[in-house]
Order: structure tokens, then sequence, then C-alpha cells
């Protein structure tokens, strides 16, 4: 049977009507209902009377890229309550190590990782009464590194005068000695280093959180282990004293977090010579906001400093838990100590986070712990990611639900292989017990999806 | 033959009528292919219409016949786990928001449904389906100051600043007499950095509230924000005249007398301070009387503890909304025997948990220690052995039990039972201090001893334990 070309024709354009037009619709009204086609199809030929608009599946949001392990001593029937991690090659050996406050044992601790990835832990110096916080410093710049402690003197709230600075000097063969360097102060949530008047040794910045009486100083050193005091806030609940150069004119400046019920950001700016000029660059109107942290991170990677943020604290309730403004956010620095809020997500119980890359992409993401979830709820997360999508718009994703009550967080590449990967610390300080953990290598595993 | 003849005659002539004939054929092509196209157009629009058709069947219901407006109302959060109570009062709510839309309503009735919505979704912590009915409150509705107000609380509780500002400036310009808008206002401006629109927002609110210590004491931080010492501390010295409870007040004169050298006063109003307790909030009927509209049980009980010493009242309205919601509910007895006068009635409350749950480990334990302390030791220990293996295996469940074991002469089981509370929290002192005092009724006088010096290294104050090994040094001596 032989067709005429005009009629072949016409057949073909008919065909092609057929097929396309329905096509073409049926993919845009897909597209417009976030379904796939073969979905919209089996609804049209009745296979399906779901007709509700169904959510894009995101393969990245289902990934959980860590691989998790135990380091350090095992929990040997203990709550533990470990109140700071850090990371730091403490014997200078090219194995990363973790340092950690273990306010369960009160003492502070060396995990030492070996060749092959084991990890061995040292207790380190003397009893320290409830340690809040360890930062690797050579204080004394004798060439190795030494351990500038918090000493809260306790954990839980209290007026007493139980704080110290204390620092374990190394004697460059990893044997430490405890200096006092004060004590009987309001409980010492932090101590950080860094050259403030400019005379080429270690100051100290010292934040001390207290309970309604608390403060942050100063501590000029004057050589040989002496040290002079210089007040630089008199109020209570300061929780981390980061250093940097915030205003960019070349020396240190000093950030403070203060929580209770201030919940304030202030800022120290340094004329280079020890003398600080105070700026309140932000502050919550909300009295219970839980302010749990800050770290100093050039977040959108523009040459300055800005300001990573959680709150999520939660030690005064009775019992401990979360708020439904508990979360993460930023203060972008945007010169002359001006910064400006934004808020990065919701996160109950945020403690503590941390900017990474852990995707590889060239953005950081922020990483953050819960401490003080609704551990009742198998689905509630104690670390999740917020993945930056390169223009500092952040999509929270979990990361795990156990071990629970995560209160430290650090990271860095522990196994060489280009990726960060993370440690944790628990603080289990109420129930439930069932899903424990002490210090935690998260290691990460990311592959491009 | 004739026709024959025609064709042979047509045969015998081809050139010239051929060309005739595509000549006309030619004429013709356009319609043909007009013709064409307008049946392959029509076959087009048939099918396009009949797919549409097809497609509308599973079109979403109200998607396309909706008014706009209609996209900016949230949609109903998952309510797995929740009262059906919630349930059906956010259905309700929800209903007749969109169909005062859908009816085209005035703005304002929109908008006030939009905000009781709103009410709804914050008083039981979604927060952020709150913001979005109150941002359509705020938008449609001209003259009520309640929601651009909870608009900015519901902002300022997740920390922002700068976008709460314009809302509270339109609150007070539409409410002036809401003297906590003035307050939240001042401390939105202070924690700006913008000291002199605070200082007067502080001064509005106490022309409202003569005396208010909020206000006195956020003029107080700001004098000394700005070196006025001496004003700073006269504003401390009428506020604490007004509200000398307020711990607050005497913690910033302490700085005050402290800034100016007088060592001792200062020491005394810091001591003042810390025996009067925590600050606590300013009162805010809009914000705090929603918590009333709460269904969920477990937010309701926490605002329990939060206000019991803030507003007697409303803590207990709270607390009666939870047992009303949930009178099966073993936490909100758990909750009521930390909030009850007598021992007897907190025993009562704890047994009452226990009968809606015979597995709340936490209302054992809570029981365990309390029968201990009314000397019920048999029972303590059956209570205490029943928490641990429950779930709440802490220190002080061994603890107890230890005590209660050495109050029954049981002293080795009570030694394990301490051995188990120091291992749970082996940096706490005032269970080593229980451990040496169980030790000491067994007998040990040296590992009792060796506690007691533990103790004190990890409490040097610990009073009990000072006494205790001057007592044991004593005797060793004889």
């Amino acid at each position: 049977m032989a067709y005429s070309r005009p009629s072949l024709l016409f057949g073909l354009a008919a065909l092609a009507i057929i097929i396309f037009v329905p096509w073409f619709l049926v993919s845009r009204e897909a597209e417009r209902q976030g379904r796939s086609v073969n979905e919209l199809i089996e609804l049209i030929v009745g296979l399906r009377d779901d007709l509700a608009v169904s959510t894009p599946v995101d393969r990245r949001a289902e990934r959980r890229f860590f691989d998790r392990r135990p380091i350090g001593r095992s929990l040997e029937g203990s709550q533990p309550w470990i109140s700071h991690v850090n990371i730091v090659d403490l014997d200078q050996d090219g194995f990363t190590d973790v340092v950690v406050c273990d306010a369960t044992m009160n003492q502070v601790a060396w995990i030492r990782q070996e060749a092959g990835g084991s990890f061995t832990e040292i207790p380190l110096g003397d009893t320290i009464l409830a340690p809040a916080h360890v930062t690797p410093s050579d204080v004394d710049l004798d060439g190795d590194i030494d351990l500038l402690v918090a000493k809260m003197g306790a954990i839980l709230p209290n007026n007493d005068k139980i704080g110290s600075v204390v620092v374990l000097e190394n004697d460059g063969q990893e044997e430490f000695t405890t200096r006092i360097l004060l004590d009987g102060l309001a409980r010492v949530t932090d101590i950080e280093p860094g050259d403030f008047d400019g005379d080429g040794d270690i100051d100290l910045v010292v934040g001390q959180f207290g309970y309604d009486d608390g403060e942050i100083r100063w501590m000029e050193n004057l050589g040989g282990w002496n040290f002079e005091s210089h007040g630089l806030l008199d109020i209570s609940g300061t929780i981390h004293t980061p250093v940097g150069d915030l205003d960019g004119d070349g020396d240190l400046d000093i950030a403070a977090v203060v929580s209770q019920e201030w919940e304030e950001i202030y800022v120290f700016e340094n004329d280079g010579q020890g003398m600080f000029d105070r700026h309140l660059i932000y502050g919550a109107t909300n009295d219970d906001f839980g302010s749990s942290g800050i770290s100093l991170v050039d977040l959108d990677l523009d040459g300055d400093l800005d300001v990573l943020y959680s709150n999520g604290d939660a030690f005064d309730y009775i019992p401990p838990g979360p708020r439904p403004w508990h979360g993460v956010q930023w203060l972008e620095n945007e010169g002359d100590l001006s910064f400006s809020y934004h808020r990065i997500g919701d996160f109950p119980g945020a403690y503590f986070a941390n900017a990474v890359d852990g995707d590889l992409d060239g953005d950081l993401d922020v990483f953050v712990v819960s401490a003080f979830n609704d551990w009742d709820s198998p689905e509630a997360a104690s670390l999740a990611w917020f993945e930056n999508d390169g223009e500092m718009e952040f999509t929270r994703r979990i990361l795990a639900t156990e071990p629970t009550h995560l209160l430290a967080l650090a990271s860095a590449d522990m196994d060489g292989d280009g990726l960060v990967d993370l440690v944790t610390g628990a603080m289990h300080v109420s129930p439930p017990y069932d899903r424990m953990s002490r210090v935690t290598l998260w290691r990460n595993t990311w592959r491009d999806p | 033959m004739v026709k024959a003849a025609k064709r042979r005659t047509h045969g015998g002539r081809q050139a010239g009528p051929a060309v005739i004939r595509l000549a006309r054929r030619d004429a013709r092509l356009p319609l043909r292919v007009l013709l064409i196209a307008l049946v392959l157009i029509v076959m087009a629009g048939a099918v396009a219409w009949f797919t549409s058709r097809l497609l509308m069947r599973i079109e979403p219901p109200g998607r396309l016949t909706e008014p706009p407006l209609l996209t900016t109302v949230p949609d109903l959060p998952d309510t797995v786990g929740a009262l059906p109570a919630f349930e059906r009062a956010i259905t309700e709510g929800d209903r007749l928001l969109r169909q005062s839309i859908r009816s085209g309503a005035s703005p304002d009735t929109v908008g006030e449904m939009a905000g009781r919505l709103g009410n709804l979704y914050q008083a039981n912590t979604h927060g952020e389906l709150a913001e979005a009915c109150y941002r359509l409150a705020t938008d449609l509705t001209t003259d009520n100051p309640r929601w651009p107000y909870l608009l900015a609380y519901r902002l300022q509780e997740r920390g922002e600043t700068e976008t709460v500002t314009p809302l509270l400036e339109r609150t007070v310009e539409l409410e002036p007499n809401y003297a906590p808008a003035w307050l939240k206002l001042a401390e939105n401006r202070f924690k700006q950095g913008k000291f002199d629109e605070a200082k007067a927002a502080y001064e509005r609110r106490l022309g409202l509230t003569a005396g208010d210590p909020w206000a006195l004491l956020g003029l107080a931080r700001l004098a000394i924000e700005v070196g006025e010492w001496s004003q700073a501390e006269s504003h401390l010295l009428v506020a604490i005249e007004a509200a000398p409870q307020f711990a607050a007040l005497h913690r910033l004169l302490a700085t005050v007398h402290e800034h100016y050298g007088r060592t001792t006063a200062g020491g005394v109003s810091r001591q003042r301070a810390n025996e009067l307790g925590r600050f606590y909030a300013a009162p805010d009927p809009w914000v705090d009387g929603l918590i009333a509209q709460s269904f969920d049980v477990d937010w309701l009980l926490l605002n329990v503890s939060r206000y019991a010493l803030l507003d007697a009242d409303l803590s207990r309205l709270l607390f009666d909304r939870a047992r009303s919601l949930a009178p099966e509910d073993p936490d909100v007895y758990v909750v009521l025997h930390e909030h009850v006068e007598t021992l007897e009635e907190a025993r009562r409350a704890l047994e009452t948990a226990i009968s809606l749950d015979n597995s709340h480990p936490l209302a054992h334990m809570r029981l365990g220690e309390l029968l201990y302390r009314q000397g019920e030791h048999d029972q303590a220990v059956e209570l205490l052995g029943r928490s641990i293996h429950l779930g709440a295996d802490t220190a002080d469940a061994h603890r107890y039990m230890g005590l209660a074991l050495t109050a029954l002469g049981r002293l080795d089981d009570a030694v394990v039972a301490l051995e188990q509370a120091v291992a749970r929290a082996p940096g706490d002192a005032d269970i080593h201090y229980s451990f040496a005092y169980v030790l000491q009724r067994a007998g040990r006088q040296f590992d009792s001893t060796r506690e007691l010096r533990r103790v004190l290294e990890l409490n040097p104050g610990h009073e009990l334990a000072e006494r205790a090994l001057a007592i044991s040094n004593s005797g060793n001596e004889r």
C-alpha cells in the first residue's frame, strides 16, 4: 500500500501532536505539583489515588556521611560529663590528638592518636574540679604546647568563688605540671591566649560565668608566671571569649558572649596597647534566649571575621529541655565593628557550632551539636549540619539522633584524607541514659552524590 | 470511442495541458496546506483540551479557584501525638480564617481570624506558623496593636532585633498605654546601641508604671554605659525602694559601689542580691495569657515551674489546664509533687503518678527518696530498686538506695549501692560524703576517712565533711 507524501506528512504531524502536546502539558504540571511524570500519569489513569502534593525527594537530605566511633576511655558505668573537646597535635608527632575536659572525673585528658588511627587516653596534671574549657597554647614560649584550663569548680549553678585560671605546663616530654595562675574566682568558663599589649608575650583573656556574679578580665603577662588582671566587664554569664582581629587593624580584639538574663555579645576593641573599648554588638531581648556559644570565623569568606553563635542552653531548667527558639545564627561583620544578625536555622538544644566545608563545595557549612533536645523522642537530633548553598542560605540536615546530649564539638582532618572530621563530647546531666557516649570521633566519608 | 479518442487526443498533446494542470494545482496548494494546518491546529487544541481536562481531575483541591490571599495561610501542622482537642481547635481556626477570605470578608475581619489562629499556634509552640499568621494579621488589620506586638515578640524570641523595631514602634503608636511594649522597645533599642532612643522608651514606661524596677534598671544600665555612675545609683536607689525584692537591682548597685571603691557596701549589696535569687522578666499579659490556650501538656508543665515564683496564679492556672487536658498523664503529678507544700501531699501526687503508670522511672525514684526521708526504708529500697530497673539509673537513685539499706542494717548491700553511685558521679562531693557515712557505719574507718578527704578535695568548704573528719581524727588520737 502506497501513501502519498502529503498524507504521510499529515500523519506524522498528527502523531506528533497526539504525543507531544499531552507530554508537554503533563511534564509542566508535574513540575508545578512537584511530582514525577510517572506519578502524575498513574494518578490520571487511576493507579494512584493520593491527591496530596508530594515533597520532592532531596537525596542529599538523606545522607549521613559520618562514621562514628568512641575514642578514649570507655564509659565504665559512669554518666559522662564532657564539658569541652579541642583538637591539637599535642606532642607534635604528626598525628592530630584530642584534649578533653572531663567534669565527671574532674580531669583534663589527652586522647593521643597513634599510627593506624588508634587512640589512647592519658590523664593530665592534677585533679581540676569541673574543668570547662581547654585551649592549647605555648604560654611560656618554650616551644611546646601547654594547656590553658578554665576551672569552673562546679558545672551546675553555683555562686561561690570556686573558679580558677589553670595552666597545665608541658615540660616538652608531655609531662604536665598544674599551675594555678588565679584562684577564688567566680566560675571560669573560658581562657584564651593572645598578645594584647604587643610586648611579645602571651596574655590571657578570662571569661567567668559565675552564676549571678561573673566578669571578664584580661591578664597581662608580666613574666615569670606573674599576671596582672584588668577588668573588662562586670556581669554574669560569660561563656566564651574568643580572640581575633575583628576590626582589621592588625591587633587582637576580644569577643564575648554573655548569657543569663543579658543574652548579649560584646567586642572589646584593642588599641594595640592593651587598652580596650567596649562595644555591645548584639543583644537578644528574649531573656530566655539560652546563648550557648560563639566562635569567630569568616563564614561568608569576604575577608573579615564574623561571629557564629548558638543558643540552646537549658542548664537552668528543671527538667532541662529544648525551647522553640533554640538554634544557630551568625553576625555578619560589616566593618567598623558593626554586625548584622542572620538566622541560620532552628535546632533545639543547639550548644556549639563549627563552620566547616563538610561537602567540599567551597563554602562553609555549619555543624551543630545539641545537648538539650527532647531525648524522649527517638527522632530528636543530637548532631546536624546546615548546608550552605553558597549564597548564605542554609538548609538543615540531620546527621545523628544518637548518642544524645552532645555538648562539645571540634573539627579537623583527623586522618589526613582531606575531609574535615568531627569530635564530640557528651554531657549526660539528665535522663534518658540509654544512648550515652563520652568522646566520639565522626569520620567524614563525604562523596559527591 | 469518443472517450478513447479524447484520451488519445490528450495523450497526443502532453506538453500544453500538463503545464496548465500544474498551474491549477499550484493555485490550490495554499488552500490545501491551509486546510491541513487548520485540521492539525484543531487537533492540537482538542488534544490539549482533553489533556487539561484529565489534569484537572488530579488538581489538588481548590488550587485554581481560591483567592491569592489563601496562599499566605500556613498549612495545618502534623498533629500526630497531639491531643485531639488541639487538632480540633486549629482545624476550626484554620477553617474560619479560610472561610473569611473566601467569603470576601473585610481585611480587618480576616486579620483578626489570622491573629487568633496565630495565638493558638504560638501557645502550642508552633512558632513558624504563628509567625505566618501574625504577618497576615499585621498586614491586614490597621488598628489592633496585638498583632504587630506578638509578631515582634515571636521574632525577638529567635534573636531578631532590627526587624522587630518597626513592629514595636507600630504597637506603641496604636496602644501607647501598653507598658510591656515600651519595655521591649527600650530593650530592643538598648541592645542595638541606640541609647537615646532606649532612654526615651524606658522613660515612657516609667511614666506608665511609676517606680517600675525594670525601667529603672534599664535606665541605670544606660547611665553606666555612658559613664554617669551617680545617675545610675540614684535610679537604682529609687527602684530598690519600690521593689526591694528585685535581686537584679541590688546586683547592679553592687557594681556601682565597687566602681566608687565602696567595697563593703558592694559586698552587702551582692550578698543581698544572692539571697533574693534570680532575675525575672517583667509581666507581659498579652503574651503570658496565651499559654492558657496551650494544649501541649509538656509545655504547660514546663511553664508551671517557670511561673511558680514569678506569678503563682498563672502557674496554678497552667497546672490546672494541664491536669484538665491530661488527667491520666503521670508527668502532671510528678510536677505537682514539686509544688505542693507538705511531704504528704507530695507523696500522694507521686503515688497517683505511679498508679497511672507503673513503669514511670522518675516517679518511682522521687517517691523512693521521699519515703527514705519519711523513714519508710523498706518501701524506699523497693521503689528505688524498681526505678533503677526502669531506667532511672542515676547516682542519686543508688545513693538513696544505699542510705536506705544502711538504715535497714544491710551494710554490705549499702556499700555496693554507694559504689555504684560514686561510679556514676565520681566528681560529686555529696555522693562521696554519703559513701563516707556508709563506710563509717560499716566499720571501715580508714576507707571512710579517705572518702571524707576526697569530699574536701572536691569541695573544700563542705562543712559536714570537715566536721566528720575532725571527729574521725579526734577518735583516732584517743
